[in-house]
């Protein structure tokens, strides 16, 4: 069926294709300060994709009633419902989430992920297609949390603590190399030093992989000349 | 519905009315002459992640 | 009461710098820093809307929203407060002074997305602060954005004449660099006791 690979791309290409923090370079601000630890990541991660999945569809169901006059001010409005619908709930029912993420919970209403997916898909495209582009873009931005949290938790403190947060799990605190830990990592430093080298790292292989294809093409071209020159000579 | 929350609703009320007339008339009124200012503008758009920007729509077309 | 005061924009500038440590405005830090009078522009008009927005939503939360009993309204009344300011400050700017709208025109619409400007707000109601030291606040973070967005832009113009490795060009040294900023404004910790 024609539709079914689309969709699944709608999917897909928020994780690995259009990654919105490490491809489109989005929402910097929350990915530096909150993956100080794995579970302040995943918790992020979480209420982020609640909110993206939430706009995306509302904006969806009234695209054809909003008029395209005031389009950004109502985005704008229903986004910060949705904030503050998440910042109640996880105020409720994740109190040691909500006072480790602090502000950051707030500024997911200015994450430019959010404003961009609502203005450039969810205000063209069906309900479907939006909720699953939404899903998607959730998934890839924790995803990079999480790649985030991990390298600057074990390196920092030696190991993984889960427990602290999410506070329905066991107490488990699992730090193998806490003599080699470097604090600097924890430190604001490490986080610019992880998402630096992170970006260098996929900005290595995306030359690679455009270097490969220029190759492949100057050669295509020149075998295309050598035919055509010696169909002339003939 | 005591008489704060009645102020408190108005008062919302009236900064939603303020933002979205301050939209409009902002995108009513024209830009000053400065239009070339789109040619230099190419390189800060990238930078730019407001989609809603009324300069990156031109230079788009 | 004045030293109070000084020392509470030197805290919010320096010491907790709004970009290095609180991670606020990491966006426009990253794009709009490779030219420095495009950093400059962006660092006024910050301040500017840092200042006027915060002035601005102390007194409505504190006199409006938590007499009614609706604190939890804070964010929307927030973000709302800072659109329409920014887009009545780009409309005055428009019919009152085009060479203003000029240099700073562009960046306006950038604001009403940076973390920084409902950060500080946010941040001044969150923490129960005074009037007084919400401004302190408010005027240390943004001429600290100030500040470090221009140093940065000084930095990152040298950086584009010298040779970087391929992989690196753009934002990842960006990035390392502003790492090397934050170890740095580690040294001022000590600064106030």
């Amino acid at each position: 069926m024609e539709n079914k690979p689309r969709k699944l791309y709608e999917l897909t290409k928020g994780i690995i294709k259009e990654n919105p923090l490490f491809v489109l370079l989005l929402g910097t601000c929350p990915s530096l300060a909150t993956t100080t630890s794995l579970e302040g990541a995943i918790g992020m991660g979480f209420l982020f994709t609640f909110v993206l999945i939430g706009s995306n569809v509302v904006i969806s169901l009234l695209r054809k009633i909003i008029p395209s006059q005031i389009k950004i001010p109502c985005y704008i409005v229903i986004i910060a419902t949705f904030v503050t619908i998440v910042k109640m709930l996880s105020e409720a029912f994740l109190p040691e989430l909500y006072s480790t993420l602090g502000v950051f919970i707030s500024l997911i209403v200015v994450n430019c992920i959010v404003l961009g997916r609502a203005e450039a898909f969810a205000s063209k495209n069906s309900v479907g297609a939006s909720l699953l582009d939404g899903i998607g873009m959730g998934i890839g931005y924790t995803l990079a949390l999480v790649i985030m949290a991990l390298v600057r938790e074990i390196l920092g403190t030696g190991g993984l603590t889960f427990g602290e947060i999410f506070t329905f799990l066991p107490y488990v605190s699992f730090t193998p190399l806490e003599k080699f830990a470097m604090s600097i990592f924890t430190m604001p430093t490490g986080a610019f030093l992880v998402l630096g080298v992170i970006l260098a790292i996929l900005a290595y292989h995306a030359n690679k992989k455009a270097n490969l294809e220029r190759v492949k093409a100057k050669i295509e071209k020149e075998k295309l000349a050598k035919q055509a020159s010696e169909i002339k000579e003939a | 519905m005591t008489k704060e929350l009645i102020i408190a609703i108005v008062a919302i009320g009236l900064l939603i009315a303020v933002f979205f007339v301050s939209y409009i008339l902002n995108k009513k009124t024209p830009i000053p002459k400065e239009c070339e200012e789109l040619k230099i503008d190419a390189s800060k758009c990238a930078a730019c992640q407001n989609m809603a920007c009324a300069l990156r729509k031109k230079e788009e077309k | 009461m004045v030293v109070t005061f000084i020392l509470a924009i030197i805290n919010a500038m320096l010491i907790q710098n709004v970009v290095l440590y609180r991670f606020y405005g990491i966006c426009p830090f990253l794009g709009v820093s490779k030219k420095s009078n495009e950093a400059l522009s962006m660092g006024l008009a910050v301040i500017f809307v840092i200042v006027i927005a915060s002035a601005i939503c102390w007194p409505i939360y504190h006199y409006i929203l938590v007499p009614a009993n609706i604190a939890f309204m804070d964010t929307i009344t927030y973000i709302l407060v800072i659109a329409s300011l920014v887009q009545l400050i780009e409309m005055f700017l428009k019919k009152y002074s085009p060479s203003l709208y000029a240099s700073l025109g562009v960046y306006l619409p950038l604001i009403t997305t940076n973390c920084a400007v409902l950060g500080v707000a946010q941040g001044n109601t969150d923490t129960n602060l005074t009037f007084g030291m919400s401004m302190a606040n408010a005027i240390g973070t943004s001429v600290g954005f100030l500040i470090i967005i221009f140093a940065f832009s000084c930095i990152r113009v040298r950086l584009e004449a010298s040779n970087v490795p391929k992989c690196l060009k753009g934002i990842p040294i960006a990035l390392i660099t502003a790492a090397l900023m934050s170890l740095a404004f580690v040294g001022f910790t000590g600064l106030i006791k």
